[in-house]
């Protein structure tokens, strides 16, 4: 099984360990975006999927095909499918058989990586597509492309691809380098956990959102 | 960068200091916490009706027999519900996954219960528990909660119902009450309305409708609640034993509460013409008709303070204020800021525990960029 199959599968596994079985297709898309962009945090050198901005949001074809891959060998099923704004919506889950495969991977950094990161959603209360979404536009090197974009007048049909998180000077990346320095033992304090430090991550991603008054002025 | 290396030290500062507190405490991190609070504490809530929601209630949070569990939706709101109904005489202590029941009174004592008031316990008697028995203790009002660990503020959220409450502060559009800076923000803002739904009957001519105080002081509530720094809740017209009906008593986070008292100067058209229509209303203020209009000058400040004094005998106030609105024709001195309080209308009661505040009014149409810029 290829990294980005693995990830998608892990992805699924840790929804469900953490109580969330059934997986809306968007929230997929944007959790798989947020493990490519913290992997540096577990030492995963290789890119897992390449995303493009297209319509608003991070996005990947490619993993549509490593879902239609899983489906077919019965490894995820499609719980739930509704069309929604003209697009077709489907919430999936991973089966028993998923489950029983992933085993044969334990010592990959991706299931850790997407557990902890399906964990640290959760403290935040981040569950719903629109909120992860919101989350996923503070990451600072597609809010830069985003804006670029938007200056240039580039549609919102343009796939543009966005650059890998361990490209040269990608501002996540220093964020995510800064962050491990920072939680490192001090002399009462202890290091902290991967998960805590994605979920410090996250936080800071938070920390950005505009307030709902400053938003509602910006609309005004 | 975009977010600061301000912001990612504070966070991880944070997290390091209550993740030993938490790890030392039976949790596996302090992220533990926020995720029952968010994902099983703030869905259960969604299942109880407003009114059934806690209120100003405390319980210990133990780590969970299972790490990572969390409990049945229904057996959260039952233990939720039970925690709320006993308010008065116990303090709940909850396994995150309510394993082995879940619950675990604690009967309180006769001293305990002296520091509740009005049924609710203030945030520092959760912060104090926590501190004194070096556990992790939530004090939970509505959907807002604030957890304590070993008697420090680890996490103090508005809303744990909506999603994403770690979102920045509200701190920039929010106003201090010490400073007065509130009431003045809203007299110059929010009362200058001269719509059909601000207290300006003639504006031109400085008529306020009918009893304006009562669409004042309901007017500030709405205006505490989104725009004042601290702001926890806020009562309108509280009764006030032996003494009648306060305007507004206004608690903050850092447990203050404050007695607000809201009068205002001027002239406004009376009850019995509250049909009247405007060339009549006008034709009266020139033939300056008997019983058409009320007016108030500055003897207001002294009636109120006076007022408020009984108010504040009653006890379980910090501080009193008087707010009084100046809706008068602009005239040469007429200026925000503080009135002086005569001793002898507080006494036997501290000058301190008093303040006057004149808020001038000055009826206009807010422009569009006013409109735009405010919330």
């Amino acid at each position: 099984m290829k990294n980005r199959t693995l990830l998608v599968l892990a992805l699924m596994a840790a929804n469900d360990h953490w109580g969330q079985p059934a997986v809306l297709r968007t929230v997929l898309v944007k959790q798989a975006f947020l493990a490519e962009t913290i992997r540096p945090l577990y030492r995963v050198w290789l890119r897992t999927f390449g995303f493009v901005r297209y319509h608003y949001g991070p996005w990947s074809a490619d993993i549509f095909k490593r879902l239609d891959t899983l489906i077919c060998n019965g490894l995820v099923e499609v719980i739930k499918a509704e069309h929604r704004g003209g697009q077709m919506e489907a919430h999936y889950r991973i089966t028993p058989a998923g489950h029983r495969i992933l085993e044969q991977f334990s010592d990959s950094e991706l299931l850790p990586l997407a557990s902890d990161l399906v964990w640290a959603l959760q403290t935040l209360g981040v569950e719903q597509a629109t909120t992860i979404c919101k989350l996923v536009y503070e990451e600072a090197e597609f809010a830069r492309l985003f804006a670029a974009h938007q200056a240039a007048g580039i549609g919102a049909e343009t796939q543009v691809p966005l650059p890998a998180v361990t490209t040269a000077n990608n501002e996540t990346f220093t964020t995510l380098a800064i962050l491990q320095a920072l939680v490192r033992p001090g002399k009462d304090l202890p290091a902290l956990a991967p998960r805590d430090v994605v979920r410090v991550f996250l936080k800071s991603l938070a920390a950005q959102l505009p307030s709902d008054n400053a938003a509602k002025g910006a609309v005004a | 960068m975009s977010g600061s290396l301000f912001t990612l030290a504070h966070l991880a500062t944070h997290e390091q200091a209550f993740g030993a507190v938490a790890q030392r405490l039976g949790f596996s991190s302090a992220g533990d916490i926020e995720r029952f609070l968010f994902k099983a504490y703030g869905k259960a809530l969604r299942k109880i009706p407003a009114a059934n929601r806690p209120k100003g209630a405390i319980f210990f949070l133990e780590a969970p027999a299972v790490a990572g569990a969390l409990p049945k939706e229904a057996d959260l709101v039952a233990a939720i519900e039970t925690v709320q109904r006993d308010i008065g005489s116990k303090v709940y202590s909850l396994r995150l996954d309510l394993a082995a029941g879940g619950t675990a009174p604690h009967d309180l004592t006769a001293a305990e219960k002296k520091m509740m008031s009005g049924n609710m316990w203030p945030q520092s008697a959760a912060q104090m528990v926590s501190r004194q028995e070096k556990r992790c203790a939530v004090w939970a009002n509505g959907v807002a909660t604030v957890a304590y660990l070993d008697g420090d503020t680890y996490r103090e959220t508005v809303n744990v119902v909506d999603e994403l409450p770690s979102g920045v502060s509200r701190a920039a559009d929010l106003l201090p009450w010490d400073d007065g800076a509130m009431v003045f923000e809203f007299a110059s803002h929010e009362l200058n309305d001269t719509s059909r739904a601000g207290v300006w009957c003639v504006p031109e001519k400085h008529i306020l409708h009918p009893k304006p105080e009562t669409l004042m002081s309901r007017a500030l509530g709405k205006f505490l609640r989104t725009r004042l720094a601290g702001y926890l809740q806020h009562a309108d017209e509280p009764y006030i034993e032996n003494s009648g009906r306060a305007d507004i008593v206004l608690t903050l986070v850092d447990g203050r509460v404050f007695l607000i008292e809201v009068k205002w100067t001027g002239r406004s058209l009376s009850s019995t013409q509250a049909n009247a229509a405007a060339k009549a209303i006008l034709a009266a203020l020139k033939a300056n008709t008997k019983g058409w209009f009320t007016t108030y000058d500055d003897s207001t400040f002294d009636e109120g303070v006076k007022q408020m004094k009984i108010y504040f005998a009653n006890g379980g106030y910090n501080k009193a204020f008087l707010v009084v609105f100046d809706c008068c024709a602009p005239a040469a001195g007429r200026a925000d800021g503080d009135h002086a309080i005569n001793l002898t209308h507080v006494a036997p009661h501290s000058i301190d525990s008093f303040r006057a505040l004149r808020a001038c009014v000055e009826p206009r149409k807010a422009s569009k960029v006013s409109k735009a810029t405010r919330p």
